[in-house]
């Protein structure tokens, strides 16, 4: 009982701080065996991680708290921010300080910085047996002297000299340590020591005067009774003003960076010519060449989207003779396509391709939804003329064909509602989402391996240019791009979007890039229109993804205008040397992310099925009725007028797109119950080929599946913007089709749309022109003030 | 002269860095700053891929245009690497 009270408690508390990229989150999930992932996007830990740490030894618990990925502990960025207040809470006993000695120099930026406050820390040194290998070698007590700290050199990858690192940790908790700073001697000296006598005693007193003398506004604020005489102290340095214009904040770091030239390039010594050229250049030679970046990129992006969604893996039909797996047993049947035609001449087509390993996995998960939750299949009883026997009631009498999957079987006897609430609604739901999750996952897995090997940054690098001409940067590409397979991880990317406006409008856009869920809508449509009216199938689903491309350009546009958002945020990113992926971090990840949807499929998406399936189900009497008299009809019906000038104002046609908020495919099913077939769907009263194209941009504009409102209103963080991200999406898909209904039917109203959007667009240009005119005056003014 | 006109692949002092405070402040933390070297790697249309101290950055033309270079008196260059 005593024991594990103990072990319970902290017995020291650590504050992990380090650049990003310099192997700080490896080094947290080594020690805390935690799950945090590493990325090589910069500022992937946004949010703080805590872990712990326990000495086996001792039965010692250390507590590690990972602050996000920083350069410096400037006020700019929140992570900055966020890492400094913690640090200077002196929550944590001693602050973990490591550094990349790869790249030593601009890890002791911040180290520098971190010294000068007074608590006990510790440097780990991450890396040293890279610079080995490059014939380099680095004195761990000199620099351990010179920083006036202890200095442990570890490999975090490999898992080495963290015991003598955690032993250093447990040495240093309680240890006075007197803050230094490099400002010791020099220009600034006189100033730093001027603002030091204005306050009252504290250990990270010389911190806050470097930053009162950097001029760093948090600091300001919290010393603003003092400014005054702050201000006098500054003017009095002649010589920053003759060197640096007056500018502290470009001297403190000039002279930061000179004194870590002056008394740290001699810790490193190297027994040979450096290559002008390491092996990552050479790689990014080819990798993110200007005209053959891109065609890699998108080469790549075809292998994974090959392997994650193609019915036929690597084109092997093409070798493979007909029918060849025509007969394979049930378990082989998951890896092959076994489905063939036939004709006349008994000749068979098709049955010859193998399964990519996504396609495998949603069989495999599909096949388990059919072993639960198997439709019980009921059949009137007929009799030799096909006549349906009847019982004494003069009902039809029905015998079951199918007993269906466990669920069903249990059901057998339950009353109607009972089974449809379990099997249609919840069970159907689940099911549903959870059969996208193979494939989410590996487009993911794949995703993250891209990361994990540094591309990822590079990718950013080559797309930023055409991004930035509609508002976005290169980092909202590959999230966007993820969107082509699931909303969701596209949404969930965009987390690496530094700039919110731009986060904001990625997420927007996000839907607007049709996902694996609603392609089986333009599959069945486009079949039906190439009989109707004969459309090339294949170049009606192509379409609509173009549709969607040029959509999310012109809001991409649009939003960029409206915003007023001026440029875009400047382009400055770190390339990490590319490495091979780690398994422990990509598999750390992946279940993160899985947890995560299971967890939705769960509780959200169960709830918002049952829901919608109560409404399909049920009049406003609670009786229970088909289809035809749900509430969703009903309610439907008092929509049509809404819907009549999008070409499809039937309320059945309103039913199937609000089953779509399920998940996209529920659009499918819904028209097969609502309709009988696609095909009497679509020719409906009334319904023209612009009508049903206007269906179709409508379901792939309108608001996604409520996975991705969840993911979206996640990432937004606010009511507020969910409500506005939701209208927003109504609107587009409203407009638009609108668009296209009016379009297809009248083609002269295409100018007046082109004048409309244009008109738009330069109204915006111009009166953001005005507001950065007006803003650019109250700048100069304001400066010429100062 | 403009980081974007530099030479591939030669050594060059940053005397000046004009962008805003904000661009400015994000450029010194990663290392980039008047006094210190750099050399261009790889230029896309304008875009730069730069090495300085040991790290490889990515800058896009709008910052590139806005560090201003000289040439260093020695000649080092790592032409032939390339």
């Amino acid at each position: 009982m005593k024991k594990s009270r103990q072990t319970k408690r902290c017995d020291i508390k650590v504050a992990l701080a380090g650049n990003p990229n310099c192997g700080k989150t490896t080094l947290f999930n080594a020690l805390t065996g935690a799950t945090a992932h590493v990325g090589n996007w910069t500022g992937v830990t946004v949010e703080k991680l805590e872990g712990n740490y326990r000495d086996r030894k001792s039965d010692l618990r250390i507590d590690i708290v990972d602050l996000p990925g920083i350069y410096s502990l400037s006020p700019y960025s929140p992570e900055e921010v966020v890492s400094r207040d913690y640090v200077l809470s002196q929550d944590a006993d001693v602050i973990l300080n490591i550094i990349d000695a790869t790249n030593l120099q601009r890890n002791l930026y911040l180290t520098t910085q971190l010294l000068e406050i007074g608590m006990p820390m510790v440097v780990a040194l991450n890396m040293a047996d890279c610079l080995r290998a490059n014939g380099e070698r680095i004195d761990v007590k000199e620099l351990s002297q010179k920083l006036g700290v202890p200095v442990v050199a570890i490999s975090a990858l490999k898992q080495k000299g963290l015991k003598e690192l955690m032993q250093a940790v447990k040495e240093q908790k309680g240890v006075e340590r007197k803050a230094i700073s490099f400002i010791s001697s020099g220009i600034l000296k006189e100033s730093v020591d001027e603002i030091m006598l204005l306050m009252e005693e504290s250990n990270h007193k010389l911190f806050d005067s470097v930053k009162l003398v950097e001029g760093d506004k948090l600091m300001q604020e919290k010393y603003s009774a003092l400014s005054a005489q702050i201000k006098e102290i500054k003017d009095k340095n002649q010589e920053v003003r003759e060197r640096y214009g007056g500018n502290f904040e470009t001297c403190i770091a000039d002279q930061r960076y000179q004194y870590i030239n002056d008394n740290f390039s001699g810790v490193i010594t190297s027994d040979k010519e450096k290559p002008a050229l390491s092996k990552s250049d050479k790689a990014d030679k080819v990798l993110t060449h200007r005209f053959w970046g891109i065609p890699i990129f998108l080469l790549i992006i075809f292998a994974i989207f090959h392997l994650t969604f193609s019915e036929n893996l690597f084109y092997l039909s093409a070798v493979i003779p007909d029918g060849a797996f025509k007969d394979v047993n049930t378990f082989s049947s998951l890896f092959v396509d076994t489905e063939y035609e036939e004709d006349e001449e008994g000749n068979i087509s098709g049955a010859n391709s193998i399964k990519s390993p996504g396609v495998f996995l949603q069989g495999l998960v599909e096949e388990l939804g059919e072993l639960v939750n198997g439709a019980r299949e009921v059949e009137d009883i007929v009799d030799e003329n096909d006549e349906p026997v009847l019982d004494e009631n003069g009902e039809p009498m029905q015998e079951v064909v199918e007993e269906g999957g466990w669920i069903p079987r249990l059901l057998k006897d339950a009353p109607d509602w009972a089974y449809g609430v379990i099997c249609d609604g919840v069970l159907a739901g689940v099911f549903g989402v959870l059969s996208f999750i193979p494939q989410i996952m590996l487009l993911f897995l794949f995703l993250t391996i891209l990361e994990d090997t540094g591309y990822m940054a590079r990718v950013a690098f080559i797309m930023d240019r055409a991004f930035r001409r509609i508002g976005l940067s290169g980092k909202s590409f590959m999230p966007l791009l993820m969107c082509f397979g699931c909303a969701v991880p596209g949404i969930m990317a965009t987390r690496t979007i530094e700039n919110d406006k731009e986060r904001r409008s990625t997420i927007l856009l996000a839907p607007f890039f049709s996902c694996g869920a609603k392609s089986p809508i333009w599959y069945a449509f486009a079949a039906v229109l190439a009989t109707t009216v004969g459309w090339n199938s294949e170049l009606t689903v192509f379409g609509m993804y173009v549709i969607g491309i040029l959509v999310a350009m012109v809001a991409a546009l649009i939003l960029k205008k409206v915003s007023g958002q001026k440029g875009v945020t400047p382009f400055i990113m770190e390339l990490p040397t590319y490495h091979t992926p780690q398994f422990k971090s990509v598999t750390i990840h992946i279940w993160q992310k899985l947890k995560h949807f299971v967890f939705r499929a769960g509780t959200v998406i169960a709830a918002s099925t049952i829901i919608i399936w109560y409404l399909l189900n049920f009049n406003f009497k609670f009786q229970m009725v088909g289809e035809e008299g749900s509430i969703l009809a009903i309610v439907g019906g008092w929509f049509e007028w809404l819907f009549k000038p999008l070409g499809f104002g039937d309320w059945k046609y309103i039913v199937a797109a609000v089953t779509g908020l399920i998940a996209k495919e529920e659009v499918v099913s819904s028209i097969e119950v609502l309709s009988g077939s696609v095909e009497a769907f679509v020719s409906m009263n009334g319904v023209t080929t612009a009508g049903v194209v206007s269906f179709m941009a409508f379901n792939l504009l309108t608001v996604p599946c409520m996975a991705a409102v969840g993911a979206a209103s996640g990432e937004l963080g606010s009511a507020k913007r969910t409500a506005f991200a939701v209208l927003f999406w109504i609107l587009t898909s409203y407009l638009v089709s609108m668009m296209i209904y009016l379009v297809g039917t009248y083609w002269w109203t295409v100018f007046i749309f082109a004048a409309v959007i244009a008109g738009i667009i330069v109204a915006a240009h111009f009166i953001n022109k005005k507001r950065f005119a007006k803003d650019d005056m109250n700048n100069t003014e304001a400066s010429k003030n100062a | 002269m403009q980081l974007l006109s530099s030479p591939i692949g030669k050594q060059v002092k940053i005397v000046d860095v004009t962008t805003d405070e904000k661009t400015k402040n994000r450029l010194q933390n990663i290392g980039i700053i008047a006094g210190c070297e750099i050399a261009v790697l790889q230029s896309n249309f304008g875009d730069l891929i730069v090495k300085v101290r040991e790290c490889r950055v990515a800058l896009n033309k709008d910052v590139a245009k806005n560090i201003i270079v000289e040439v260093r008196n020695e000649e080092v260059t790592t032409d032939q690497a390339l």
